[in-house]
């Protein structure tokens, strides 16, 4: 299930007001995330969850859900 | 060897497919993998043996690095050497590219800047080096980053090697060819595999030999006649030419994709219609899509992650990454101002996505479609010189001559200065509107006919369809026999 923080660090990259996602989104059924805004949405992941995804991972990377797994998998600062 | 030569036809690939079919009968992978092995290294060396040793040297240095990384990996403990084995290996496939492909032109802008002269003996381009460097570079980055899956040697050197992607591509990890192998050889051939590998390998065959090299004639002679073409006639080769690339390309990657089905192998799709595009960032999303995902996941996403976080920092990153995606393609300002001048275009397109301007869909695909036609031109012109006295025949350096069918109802525009008559005098023998006829007609075939790729994947095995690709096939050999010269794929040249 895709959380409220990572959705709303998606929403403000994308400059989006609101958009339903689920685990199977793709990044083309999303107005406006691209190859630029994936790498803004994975620098501002970074940055809010306090950890750093490799290249591999962000390549074999293919939906929001693979997203979420990947920061579950990784030791990463909770929401404060 | 050519996929489009007789010899590839009638005796390669009829020999190797039914050895090969014969031995996944034995449910052991690794006799396929030794057949398959020697036959892509009998491929590439057919046209000049000379270059395998380069080939199996690349693929051995490249082995010994990999396996060296993931021991350290493993280690866990040996960050720093890690990093030293890893920029080595980047920096050893870096140079072997750069001594076959742009040290005669960097030496060459080396002597224009300096005035010194240094002469380094011309080399001859071994084929398929900027492709078989690319995704050995991609197994050593991932190894690099801790990818745990690896492989033995001769799974490493048959993925590598394997024949259908190893000249052109598509570019892809070779991490996913070796995973196919385990899976696939093991168990007997598919008949469908077959079927729909054959399907796409005809469509390729008549991509090419029909209708690239059909317009490669008018766009050969074109070229070479650059500074002496009327209007209409410079704009008809600058499409035969953009069509001729596709056509030539996709027809290669549907022949490369249907041989790696044929062999059990799933290759990436490179082609999706790609001038339907709209704007260039959707074309960069249909066309060499391959070479587009090697481009943002192996030189933009880390160009973007070393430079700061922001728009505009990224979009300096797509505008490197797009000069580095020109340069790739040969040693060449007109490459590096092609890549350029898609780097900026992209660019453009994404500041115009953050506003609420919107054009219409004939206003944006015409747009784009005129931008690809005239970065085309650099892009085949042999240097920029060539490529201005072109553009100046395209914006009518020798007035504008329109064919004499028009005369009764555009008459009018005599006043202005337009002529009459015949217009394709430079690369028409006959002087006929073949060329332009040709050009416009398989422009509407490349955006309304549907992707190949999704036409085989659709396939039903019904009688309608053995008799399309019985057809299709025919055409494509009718044309091999009757062809007296077979001519080489365009993308051989990167």
């Amino acid at each position: 299930m895709i959380e409220e923080r990572l959705k709303a660090i998606i929403l403000r990259v994308l400059r989006l007001d609101d958009f339903t996602f689920n685990d199977d989104t793709k990044a083309f059924q999303v107005p406006g995330w691209d190859s630029l805004s994936h790498m803004m949405i994975i620098t501002a992941v970074e940055k809010e969850y306090c950890i750093r995804l490799r290249n591999v991972e962000i390549i074999k990377m293919k939906s929001v859900g693979d997203l979420q797994a990947l920061i579950d998998s990784k030791p990463h600062k909770r929401s404060s | 060897m050519l996929f489009s030569s007789k010899e590839f036809l009638f005796l390669f690939l009829p020999i190797v497919a039914i050895v090969f079919v014969m031995l996944r009968r034995f449910g052991n992978y690794r006799l396929c993998q030794v057949w398959i092995m020697s036959a892509s290294l009998f491929f590439y060396g057919w046209s000049d043996i000379r270059q395998v040793p380069i080939l199996l040297g690349s693929v051995i240095f490249n082995y010994v690095i990999c396996s060296w990384l993931y021991r350290l990996n493993a280690a866990e403990t040996k960050v720093f050497l890690a990093r030293m084995v890893f920029w080595t290996g980047i920096i050893g496939n870096l140079a072997l590219l750069g001594y076959y492909k742009y040290a005669v032109w960097l030496t060459g802008v080396y002597s224009q800047l300096t005035g010194l002269t240094v002469a380094l003996p011309e080399v001859l381009l071994p084929i398929g080096i900027s492709f078989y460097t690319i995704m050995q570079i991609m197994v050593l980055v991932d190894a690099y980053e801790g990818d745990t899956e690896r492989a033995g040697f001769m799974e490493y050197l048959t993925s590598v090697t394997f024949f259908p992607c190893l000249l052109s591509g598509p570019i892809l990890q070779p991490t996913a060819v070796w995973s196919q192998i385990r899976e696939q050889w093991s168990k007997p051939s598919k008949a469908e595999q077959f079927v729909g590998g054959i399907s796409l390998f005809s469509i390729g065959l008549v991509k090419k030999i029909a209708i690239a090299d059909s317009l490669a004639q008018w766009a050969n002679s074109g070229f070479e006649m650059a500074g002496s073409l009327t209007m209409v006639e410079a704009w008809t080769v600058a499409l035969c030419y953009t069509l001729q690339l596709y056509f030539d390309f996709s027809g290669y990657t549907d022949m490369a994709v249907g041989l790696g089905r044929m062999f059990g192998i799933s290759l990436p799709v490179n082609f999706n219609t790609p001038f339907r595009s709209r704007n260039l960032i959707e074309f960069w999303q249909r066309w060499h899509m391959s070479l587009s995902s090697f481009i943002t996941g192996y030189v933009y996403i880390p160009i973007a992650r070393w430079l700061p976080t922001g728009f505009g920092w990224s979009l300096q990153a797509i505008l490197a990454a797009m000069l580095i995606s020109g340069l790739w393609h040969g040693a060449n300002w007109t490459f590096v101002v092609w890549g350029g001048l898609h780097g900026l275009a992209i660019v453009v397109n994404h500041l115009w996505a953050r506003t609420n301007i919107r054009l219409g869909a004939a206003a944006s695909w015409s747009l784009t479609f005129l931008f690809i036609l005239l970065t085309f031109v650099i892009f085949r012109a042999k240097n920029i010189d060539a490529a201005i006295t072109m553009y100046k025949d395209l914006f009518g350096q020798h007035g504008l001559i329109l064919p004499a069918v028009l005369a009764d109802k555009l008459g009018f525009l005599n006043t202005l200065g337009v002529k009459f008559g015949a217009c394709m005098t430079h690369i028409d023998p006959g002087m006929t509107n073949r060329p332009l006829v040709f050009g416009l007609t398989f422009l509407i075939f490349a955006v309304f006919f549907q992707n190949s790729n999704k036409f085989v994947e659709d396939m039903q095995p019904t009688l309608e369809t053995a008799i399309i690709i019985a057809v299709v096939f025919s055409v494509g050999l009718f044309h091999l026999i009757s062809a007296t010269h077979i001519s080489e794929f365009l993308y051989f040249q990167f």
